[in-house]
């Protein structure tokens, strides 16, 4: 990273550290971690920013927005996780190929991190992970009868790309709006 | 079962360089360089054992002119009587004295 681009980092890490605890009681975790930057060398400054700015966000608590949208995801894929064990049920006496099984699996991932969403939602951004392999095995049964999976993107993507837009729009994207209007 | 939070090799070499000398403050950077821990690593630490009145926290008030006041943490008499039994215990126990590793074991 060059030196004006680490600079850039540090300032905009800086901004959203403020944001990150503004009104909370790690306000004073956010100054105490922006206050170490003028003694730390200058090619370690964003990474030490970048950490504290985790820090903070981890500790976040769950705003309404998270807390509805990961109580719609968790029925939304907890239904299509009960369709999925009654097809591995089904399936069960002569499974041809592990996609139930798969599904079974990442549905269930997805269903728990929508639950860690309540207690800390920046971890569950994890979400993105296991819906992967869920969308590939749509793909994958998909083609095996020829038909097109449109519907994966919806019923895979759709519930914790919602739930991501609401941790990133509640805990960066409006405090740094709000700051933005409050400057003017 | 849970780990306890305080045992991490991590927790440990916090509690023992805030130990070596317990009326001096320090501040984050002076630790996280001394231990070789990152700040996504060093305030979580802080910030629990400060959550447990095992840290004492308090802004720098002789800051020079031209840098902000950093914010500075030393254990407190519970603190130290709890780092101390830590301490203990890890000397006692072969498998916690393993789980730390030379960077931090060489830290205190």
């Amino acid at each position: 990273m060059r030196r004006d681009d680490d600079g850039r980092l540090v300032r905009i890490t800086i901004e959203l550290l403020g944001h990150a605890a503004e009104g909370s009681a790690d306000a004073d975790w956010a100054r105490a971690i922006s206050s170490e930057l003028p003694g730390i060398p200058a090619g370690r400054r964003a990474r030490w920013a970048l950490g504290g700015l985790w820090f903070l966000l981890l500790r976040r608590p769950a705003t309404w927005p998270i807390r509805l949208f990961a109580t719609l995801g968790i029925l939304w894929q907890g239904l299509w996780l009960g369709t999925s064990i009654s097809t591995l049920a089904d399936d069960a006496p002569d499974l041809a190929s592990p996609y139930s099984a798969w599904m079974v699996a990442t549905q269930s991932a997805v269903v728990l991190l929508f639950l860690l969403a309540y207690a800390r939602p920046w971890l569950s951004v994890l979400l993105a992970v296991p819906v992967i392999p869920a969308y590939a095995a749509v793909l994958w049964q998909s083609a095996g009868i020829e038909g097109i999976p449109v519907l994966a993107v919806p019923l895979f993507a759709g519930p914790p790309a919602l739930l991501l837009v609401a941790i990133a729009a509640t805990t960066v994207f409006w405090p740094l709006a709000v700051s933005a209007m409050r400057r003017r | 079962m849970p780990r306890d939070p305080n045992t991490s090799p991590q927790t440990l070499a916090v509690l023992r360089s805030l130990l070596a000398d317990v009326r001096q403050f320090r501040y984050g950077y002076d630790l996280a360089k001394e231990l070789g821990l990152k700040s996504g690593t060093l305030y979580p630490i802080l910030a629990r054992l400060a959550e447990q009145g095992h840290l004492e926290r308090h802004w720098e008030t002789d800051a020079p002119s031209g840098r902000p006041p950093r914010q500075m943490y030393r254990l407190t008499p519970a603190g130290q009587e709890f780092a101390a039994r830590v301490e203990a215990a890890r000397r006692k126990s072969p498998t916690a004295r393993r789980a730390v590793s030379p960077r931090w074991e060489g830290a205190a």
